[in-house]
Parts: C-alpha cells; sequence; structure tokens
C-alpha cells in the first residue's frame, strides 16, 4: 500500500514555480467568458444602462429634452397610462384576444406543413424552395408594403376599377363571410373562419417555426421509424408516438418565438400605438411608460407559457 | 388465393402473371428501394384500403402544395406584371398578365423616388457588415454557451433571450441618445451604419439573439469526440473552435447570414430608430408614392418598389437555398 501512494507521488508532475497550474475545467470555464465576452460587452455598456435610462424616463417629465432636464415624478406617468389614456389597456387588450388564435393556428399549420415537407415526393426540393421565401421575405417593408394598396388586390378581385382598396392581398374575405353564415357565429367557427380569412398572413409569419420544426423532424433516427414499422404501427400512430413526442420540446421553443415575434413585430396593434407617442415630443416620458407597462406584460405571458408548456414536454436523454 | 385469371390478366400488355413490369417503391427513411414486380403482386399490396388512402393523401397533399406555393408566388407574379405595364395598362380592365403596350415607366419612377443605386449600395453595405457581425457573435457565443460551464451562464442565456423579447420600443429613445451623443463625447453617430455595427457586434442587432440560440443549438448536436480529440492533439480552444467546429457548422452559418442579411435588408424597426435620413432602401420606400396623385398609380408605384427592393434578396436566396435546406436536414435542433 505504502508503496502505491509512493509511485502515485512520483508521478505527479513538479509544479512550477511562480505559476499555479491551471486545470482544464478552470481553463474551460474561462474561456467560456472569452467566448461570450461580446455579448457580456454589449449586455454591461449598451443594453442595461439603456434599459436602466428608459424606466429613468418613465418616471420622469421631459424625456424629450434627451434626459438633460428630467424631473422625477414617481409614478404620475403610469398613472396617466393606466386612467388618463384609457385607450392603451383597450388597445394592448383587444391585440392580445385577436393574436391568441392566431397563435395557435401558426404553430399548427407550421408543425402540419412541416411533416408534409418531411415526407417524400417529386419535387420536394422544389417546395422547399418556394416555402421558405416568406422567411426571408416577408419581414419589415414588405409587410409594410402588404398593407398599402396593391395591384395585387384589384387581379385579386378581378378587375381594376376598385383602386385603393386596402386589404392585403389573399384575404379570402368571400370563404370567411360564407363559411361564417353556413356554420353560424358560435366561437369556434369564428375562430376557423378567421384562420382561413387570414390564412395568408399565417403561411407568410410561420416560415421560421416551419424550419425548425423540420429540421427537428429530420433529427429523428430512423431506427425508430423502422422499429415501429416492424411491430407493424400505422402512420397515425407512428405520428403520435413517434414523431410528435419527439419534436415536443421544438413546440416549446416555436410557441415561445411565435409569442415574441407576434407581440413585438412592428404591425402588432399595440407597438404602433406606442410608437405614435414616440413620434411626439412631449409625450416621450408617457410613451416609455407605455412601453415598460407592455414590456412587463409581455414577460409575465412569455414566463407563464414557458411554465405551463414546459411541464408537458419529453425530453429524452 | 385462387389461381382463376383475373380481368386484369387477360389483357395481353398487363398479361400473364409473372411478367415484371411494374415499379414498386420501398421507403425506409429516406432512403428508397426500387423494384419490379409483376402486375399480381403489384395489386396485392397496392390495391387495398391503405393504398387508396396513401392514394387520396397523394391528391390532397398535391392540392395543398401547389395551392399555398401559388398563394407565395402569385404576388410576385403580379408585382412584376405591373411593373412592366404602362400607365394605360393598370386601368385596362381588358389587360390581365399580359402588358399591351408595356414599358418601364414604373420601375423608373420608382428608381427614381427611391434615389435606387445610391440606397442599395448603402443597404448592402450595412446589410454585409451587420449580418457578418451577428454572424461572428451568434458563433462565438453560440459555442461559448453550447460547449462550456461557466458561472452565471444560465442567467445570461436568460438576458439574451431577454433582449429579444423586449420590444425595441422600450429602449428606443435612450438608445438613440446614447448615439448621438457616442461615449460622452459629442460625437453623433445617428444617421451612420455605425449604431447598428456596434450593436451587432456586441449580439444587440435585430433579432440577434435568435441566431444565437440557433448557433447554440446546433453546436450542442455536434458530438464531443470531434474537440476532444483536437484536445488530445494539442489544439487550444481557439484553434478547435476556428479548424474543427466552423467548418462544421458552414451550412448553418449561412442559413444564419442568410436571415441576417434579408432581416436586416428589409427591417424598418432599427431603420427608423437610428438612421432615418440615411439613403435606405427600406427608409426610401415609405415615400416612393408621396408625389403621386393618381391611386392605380401610386398602387402600381409600390408594387415595383417593393419587387425592386425584395428582388436582390430573391436572388440571394436562390444561390443559398441548398445550403439553407442541408442545414435543415442536418442541424439536429432538438434538444
Amino acid at each position: 500500500m505504502a508503496e502505491t501512494t509512493a509511485t502515485v507521488k512520483a508521478v505527479k508532475p513538479p509544479k512550477r514555480p511562480g505559476k499555479p497550474l491551471m486545470s482544464l475545467e478552470r481553463k474551460k470555464s474561462l474561456f467560456g467568458y472569452v467566448f461570450v465576452a461580446p455579448i457580456l460587452i454589449g449586455l454591461l455598456f449598451i443594453y442595461i444602462p439603456v434599459l436602466v435610462q428608459s424606466a429613468q424616463y418613465s418616471f420622469s417629465s421631459n424625456a424629450g429634452q434627451y434626459g438633460k432636464e428630467l424631473e422625477y415624478i414617481g409614478w404620475q406617468n403610469y398613472h396617466d397610462a393606466l386612467f388618463v389614456e384609457k385607450d392603451f389597456l383597450k388597445t394592448v387588450y383587444s391585440s392580445t384576444v385577436a393574436l391568441l388564435p392566431q397563435i395557435f393556428i401558426i404553430l399548427i399549420f407550421a408543425f402540419f406543413m412541416a411533416n408534409i415537407l418531411n415526407q417524400n415526393f417529386h419535387g420536394r426540393s422544389v417546395a422547399r424552395v418556394i416555402f421558405f421565401i416568406p422567411v426571408v421575405m416577408s419581414t419589415g417593408i414588405v409587410t409594410y408594403f402588404d398593407n398599402l394598396s396593391s395591384m395585387t388586390d384589384m387581379y385579386e378581385q378581378g378587375e381594376k376599377l376598385n383602386v385603393g382598396t386596402e386589404t392585403s392581398a389573399f384575404d379570402f374575405v368571400e370563404i370567411e363571410q360564407m363559411l361564417l353564415s353556413a356554420l353560424g357565429s358560435s366561437g369556434l367557427s369564428e375562430i376557423i373562419a378567421g384562420a382561413i380569412g387570414s390564412l395568408y398572413t399565417v403561411i407568410t409569419s410561420s416560415g421560421v417555426q416551419m424550419l425548425i420544426f423540420l429540421s427537428g423532424l429530420q433529427s429523428i433516427s430512423i431506427n425508430m421509424y423502422e422499429a415501429a414499422k416492424v411491430e407493424g404501427a400505422t402512420g397515425w400512430e407512428v405520428f403520435w408516438k413517434i414523431s410528435f413526442p419527439m419534436i415536443s420540446p421544438l413546440i416549446l421553443v416555436n410557441l415561445l418565438y411565435t409569442v415574441i415575434d407576434l407581440f413585438t413585430s412592428i404591425d402588432n396593434a399595440t407597438i404602433s400605438y406606442i410608437s405614435r407617442y414616440y413620434t411626439n415630443v412631449a409625450t416621450y416620458s408617457l410613451a416609455s411608460a407605455f412601453s415598460w407597462m407592455y414590456t412587463l406584460l409581455l414577460l409575465l405571458f412569455v414566463g407563464l407559457v414557458f411554465i405551463l408548456v414546459k411541464k408537458l414536454i419529453v425530453y429524452q436523454d | 388465393m385462387s389461381e382463376k385469371k383475373s380481368f386484369m390478366e387477360k389483357i395481353p400488355f398487363l398479361g400473364k402473371s409473372g411478367k415484371k413490369s411494374f415499379m414498386a417503391e420501398m421507403r425506409s427513411g429516406n432512403k428508397v428501394y426500387r423494384e419490379k414486380v409483376d402486375w399480381a403482386t403489384w395489386k396485392r399490396r397496392n390495391l387495398n384500403l391503405n393504398g387508396l388512402g396513401k392514394f387520396i393523401w397523394m391528391i390532397l397533399r398535391f392540392v395543398i402544395i401547389v395551392g399555398i406555393a401559388y398563394m407565395i408566388l402569385y404576388p410576385f407574379f403580379v408585382k412584376m406584371v405591373v411593373a412592366f405595364s404602362s400607365t394605360e395598362d393598370i386601368v385596362d380592365n381588358t389587360v390581365m398578365y399580359i402588358p399591351r403596350q408595356g414599358s418601364t415607366y414604373f420601375i423608373e419612377r420608382s428608381m427614381l423616388n427611391m434615389n435606387y443605386w445610391t440606397s442599395f449600395g448603402t443597404t448592402v453595405l450595412l446589410s454585409v457588415v451587420v449580418a457578418v457581425c451577428q454572424l461572428f457573435v451568434a458563433c462565438v457565443a453560440g459555442y461559448g454557451f453550447a460547449r462550456f460551464k461557466f458561472r452565471g451562464k444560465d442567467l445570461l442565456f436568460l438576458a439574451v433571450m431577454l433582449t429579444l423579447m423586449i420590444p425595441a420600443q422600450t429602449i428606443q429613445l435612450p438608445l438613440y441618445i446614447r448615439f448621438a451623443n457616442f461615449l460622452g463625447m459629442d460625437i453623433s453617430l445617428t444617421n451612420t451604419i455605425w449604431p447598428l455595427t456596434i450593436m451587432s457586434a456586441t449580439g444587440l442587432g435585430l433579432k440577434n439573439g435568435l441566431y444565437i440560440y440557433l448557433m447554440r443549438q446546433f453546436f450542442r448536436g455536434l458530438p464531443k469526440e470531434l474537440e476532444n480529440s483536437a484536445y488530445i492533439d494539442g489544439a487550444g480552444f481557439f484553434r478547435t473552435f476556428f479548424s474543427i467546429m466552423l467548418p462544421n457548422a458552414a451550412n448553418m452559418m449561412i442559413t444564419v447570414f442568410l436571415f441576417a442579411f434579408t432581416w436586416q435588408w428589409t427591417d424598418t424597426t432599427y431603420n427608423s430608430m437610428l438612421m432615418p435620413d440615411m439613403d435606405l432602401l427600406a427608409n426610401k420606400a415609405s415615400m416612393v408614392a408621396s408625389s403621386i396623385e393618381d391611386e392605380a398609380q401610386i398602387a402600381a408605384i409600390n408594387d415595383t418598389a417593393c419587387l425592386l427592393i425584395i428582388f436582390p434578396l430573391l436572388i440571394v436566396f436562390l444561390f443559398a437555398q441548398r445550403y439553407f435546406i442541408q442545414s435543415i436536414e442536418r442541424s439536429g435542433l432538438v434538444e
């Protein structure tokens, strides 16, 4: 026993004088900081100071003077935002309620399309290219153009004389009306009719989600499907017992992404409401209070969704 | 099974059982195996309820795909038609998809109103710089988050996700002030490409959090043996990262670059906040039709301008799509 200890001691590397030897773990954790350094710098020197400043503005008047003549007025702006500017809460409520069904429609659509694009058929690669055009195209300025009067609307209506009717392309308004009159106007039928009515919007805003689902489906091992086939599982069973649980973590990711994307996009009703207050120097402070309240509500909502859905997910290890 | 000949087998062409003239496809995962089988086998395999279901689904899938592809492509097509129409064509109800007179009036007019080539140059410069910075940060930070353990990692990652969640409008004003008087030196960086460059290089650019997330997930999916063998061979962390990890991530990097480039190209949020007076396509777009009275012409100019803005992106996308599709197939995003 004593002999072994002796050999171990002999093998131990001699300490270099002056410089303590760093373990790989230590070194790794140090290099971790090096790799995330850009973000750390950005957060510490730009983002956090800017956030704090923005919070300060929301508690002061005169934010319009570029922070030079700030006057602390406590909760006054928030009080005004809640009780004086009555439109704000209404806008937040109505835009949120309008977006809730859309979140689920986008998720279901993206999941469905990802499954289709994952199957084998002739022309699959062409279909994939076309389906991902909206991912790169339908953002920012293109959405802006979609909301303007466009010749596409006139082509849709089959005549060019009703110029200036500001409907975005492919609104399927007629089908929506038809469905509503056929099904009656219960809650569910309104949601379904609304979904079909806004199919174009759904297609253009579900690109990233489709991408994430598709890559998830691609990464499921073929062995699993083969095993299921050998056991005699039907396609339906394979879908519910393999595909669905395997990509359930991505459902959470996509759910969060959809919520964030819809609620912070520039054509969100609340966001454009807040932006309007930023165009007037006199209401900068109020706009800061608005945006802080909206931010906190959004974070609360996202957190709630995260906690609720996290329980339903299957993590494989 | 009775040996009685069926009706189909009496037809000479389909003929005697045993002549292998039907293609059967067996699928296993993404691989397709083909073999020739005779009619009886083909019939037994395919003409049943299961085969009927497959057939119906095939038709349905075809209809869905063609329908949605049509919806995606149709607006582009109409914009293309409108761009080459003359002022008479766009109000003529008998002209639909082929302009009768045809002219490049709307293209010239939109180009003039947008100051196209100057704006185009600035937009290319801004988008490339921003995309490169964002890609670099996404790779480096994504790798840091995926492979290193350090104190406060989870908190930092949460912070990155928060930058994605907090609407840009919340920080709009202080951000502008910060760049209007950069580092308290009375230097105004607004209306230059610097604010967005700095923000992208520090992971605060447009949707930067998403790119960091994507790269992190990608690196997590790579086998650890890749790096371990490099470490054993004596490569340092940086060398391993640049010569082992990044080449493996090439497709994903092209995808992230594509996103960053195109989203910056069409972005209006930060453009209108930090550089409202710069000659950028997205900035010029909002006033492209401001000097025109006629409503049909306004619509046509808007369409043409939209097409002129996204046309370069379409070309970039068509070049990059191969890598983009490959990256989907290999990314392994599942946690």
